[in-house]
């Protein structure tokens, strides 16, 4: 899952970043509204998190640029909680309010349930077959035993749990679980699809040659 | 409005019905007193007729009492008849009886008294005792009323005195009738006048009452409500023109208020916000001392942060509250302008900027702490919003009255759009660089705060591309200072 925050007070953005990498997020940055649309229009975010008052283009504005042509999800997140400010924010498009100050706690359960409702989920464990993985634990289950995963692993198989039936691409998969600092290699996804399979069995994860990786 | 006699409706009523009422009072009893003067004019005149008739068929009869009546024949009244009616035919005599029984049957009544009080003549139908008027001596007729009989006597030259007198009992009845007439007309009249006053009062207080609807919906805090302007030429048209004036001003003050609360709250909600979220993320894990050590260095930028913050915005209230500034004392401009300069000179050599300063003699009286800010800020701006290699020119100098400081810049200027603004709280030319250098968007707010408690006054000129001129003027000792005044109205203007 990848995540853009758009914030101008460095403090701020460093520590949301770090707390959202620390969740397992692939998470990238920006400082200014002219870099947050940039990125935004760039890359397939999974969530933008995007304050409000941002120097050279405020958090409004982008928005409202923002969904002329993408339908990411974006969270507000803003000092001022004046009703008028936020049904302001609903109606320009954001999917989700948070004011500041704000608990990482309630930040994070948003991200979560952000990221659920925009792929179709209502609920926060997914079945498929034996396995079950929880999102709001963040971990998964086979049979009810508990399996350990990396975080690395874990995203990749929430990423294509949640597209379940779908075909996801190798492209898809870099854009969405790695961000802009990671190095990667490119049989790095491989690597962790087999870790996987190794898990919770060879065909659960199945592999459609020259596309990608499909979770029927 | 409670209070019925309290309300002006009420009392113009009142008063609209008294004036009503009295010149009713006042047509009415003239009518009614002209009625009856008029109709006690003719029964007198038919009463005076009367009694020449009476007294001319009495001396005309050759009646026994003509002697005793008038005495001598020739000093009577000299009429014809009188001096020739020594012999008169017993028919003549007969006719002039006639006459005084016509009158009797007319309603006339009559008396004769001799002098000495016994009556010589009087009608049959004389309604019980007459009082005989008292002898007076002169010939005069005369009047006089006894309840509904009116009667007229006569006196003759020997103090013989006729009485000729009728009942009125009719005219009075009729003269009653009419003052009935007269004051049901007058209550008619009345009604009428009270029910157009009290419409007239009605449509004249409604505006007033709209008003006071409208006024007190707004001090129940609805304040976009106005008074309707449908009449817009009446005085009270005027009235609400001013009021809604003063409640658009009041509106317009109180939205700065709100938006400069909004604004405050929201400077403060930032650096909460990265405590917290440093707090919350140390506490997460274990963690490398390198990491508690720069999530402790970020809550102390920002708990510094809201230092500053709250203190501009302490100064700020205390400006706005109206204080005089802290002291009124003599104080030199240049010392003051000099010890800042000193003060901000590793800043400048910093930013490689050049300070000069044209400096004068500058007495002054104010708060030197106060007007330094003003000199610090001013000059710390020139600096932080210049180009490296500038420079800053700090100039103080006499124009009549006032001390005159100029601090020139030749930074990249302040765009025409910003201009306006940039003495408002919380406004910021150049959002992209706000935060990092620990500005808050209040120390110009702050320092035309301080100029204006000092009753002077500070203006900015600005061309983009080559720099910007701060200009305050302060009045000189032995002007009057003009005292602060509440500058709650005055916020963000």
């Amino acid at each position: 899952m990848r995540i853009l925050v758009v914030e101008d007070e460095p403090d701020l953005l460093r520590t949301t970043v770090k707390t959202l990498r620390e969740e397992g997020y692939a998470v990238d940055e920006a400082k200014d509204g002219e870099e947050g649309l940039f990125k935004a229009e760039e890359v397939e975010y999974d969530l933008v998190i995007l304050d409000v008052m941002l120097p050279k283009l405020d958090g409004w504005e982008l928005l409202r640029r923002l969904r002329q042509d993408k339908k990411t999800p974006v969270l507000m997140l803003t000092a001022r909680d004046a009703t008028r400010d936020r049904v302001r924010g609903l109606d320009g498009g954001a999917d989700d309010y948070q004011t500041k100050p704000f608990e990482f706690d309630e930040l994070m359960a948003r991200v979560r349930a952000l990221i659920r409702r925009c792929n179709d989920n209502a609920v926060p464990q997914i079945k498929i077959g034996d396995v079950t993985v929880d999102t709001k634990a963040r971990k998964v289950f086979l049979s009810g035993e508990l399996v350990t995963l990396s975080p690395r692993e874990y995203v990749l198989l929430q990423f294509l749990a949640l597209h379940r039936g779908e075909l996801v691409t190798r492209a898809q998969l870099y854009e969405h679980l790695f961000d802009e600092e990671d190095n990667t290699f490119s049989n790095l996804i491989d690597v962790h699809v087999s870790r996987i399979r190794k898990k919770l069995g060879a065909e659960f994860i199945t592999t459609r040659r020259g596309h990608g990786y499909c979770i029927e | 409005m409670k209070l019925p006699f309290k309300s002006m409706r009420w009392r113009l009523q009142v008063w609209h019905g008294v004036l009503l009422l009295l010149v009713l009072l006042a047509v009415g009893l003239k009518s009614y007193f002209l009625a009856r003067e008029n109709r006690f004019g003719v029964i007198d005149q038919e009463l005076q007729r009367q009694c020449i008739v009476d007294a001319e068929a009495i001396v005309g009869g050759g009646l026994s009492v003509k002697q005793e009546v008038f005495g001598n024949p020739e000093r009577a009244t000299g009429t014809s008849t009188v001096s020739t009616n020594d012999a008169l035919e017993p028919q003549s005599q007969a006719k002039y009886t006639a006459i005084l029984d016509r009158n009797e049957q007319a309603g006339f009544y009559y008396i004769l008294w001799h002098r000495d009080g016994t009556v010589r003549l009087c009608s049959h139908n004389l309604p019980g005792d007459i009082p005989r008027p008292v002898v007076s001596g002169t010939l005069n007729s005369r009047m006089r009323t006894r309840g509904d009989l009116r009667e007229q006597f006569i006196e003759t030259a020997n103090g013989s005195q006729l009485l000729v007198g009728r009942s009125i009992a009719t005219d009075l009845a009729s003269l009653r009738h009419l003052a009935i007439r007269i004051a049901s007309f007058v209550c008619v009249i009345m009604t009428f006048g009270l029910a157009g006053g009290w419409w007239l009062s009605t449509s004249a207080i409604r505006p007033i009452e709209e008003m006071t609807t409208t006024a007190s919906k707004i001090a129940e805090g609805n304040i976009t409500e106005r008074i309707n302007l449908s009449d817009t030429d009446s005085e009270l048209g005027q009235l609400a023109r001013v009021l809604n004036a003063s409640f658009d001003r009041l509106r317009a003050a109180l939205d700065r208020q709100v938006q400069f609360t909004a604004d405050a709250s929201h400077e403060l909600r930032t650096p909460v916000s990265v405590v917290l979220a440093e707090a919350n993320s140390a506490l997460a894990r274990e963690r490398t001392p390198a990491e508690y050590q720069e999530a402790l260095e970020s809550c102390r930028r920002a708990a510094r942060r809201m230092r500053l913050l709250t203190e501009s915005l302490f100064k700020l209230a205390r400006l706005d509250s109206g204080e005089q500034p802290g002291k009124h004392e003599p104080c030199d401009l240049q010392v003051v302008v000099l010890e800042a300069i000193n003060l901000l000179r590793p800043l400048a050599e910093e930013r490689s900027v050049k300070l000069h300063a044209d400096l004068c003699d500058g007495p002054c009286l104010g708060d030197a702490e106060q007007l330094g800010q003003v000199v610090t800020n001013l000059v710390s701006n020139a600096i932080q919003y210049n180009r490296p290699g500038g420079e800053v020119r700090v100039r103080l100098s006499t124009g009549g009255q006032t001390m005159v400081l100029n601090v020139i810049d030749t930074g990249q200027g302040i765009a025409a759009v910003d201009l306006p603004h940039i003495f408002d709280r919380f406004y910021r030319a150049d959002k992209s660089r706000s935060r990092a250098d620990g500005h808050v968007g209040l120390g110009l707010a702050i320092t035309k705060a301080i100029v204006e408690a000092h009753g002077g006054n500070i203006s900015v000129s600005s061309e983009a591309g080559s720099g910007t001129t701060f200009t305050v003027g302060l009045k000189r000792p032995g002007v009057t200072m003009y005292p602060a005044f509440p500058r709650f109205l005055a916020i963000n203007t």
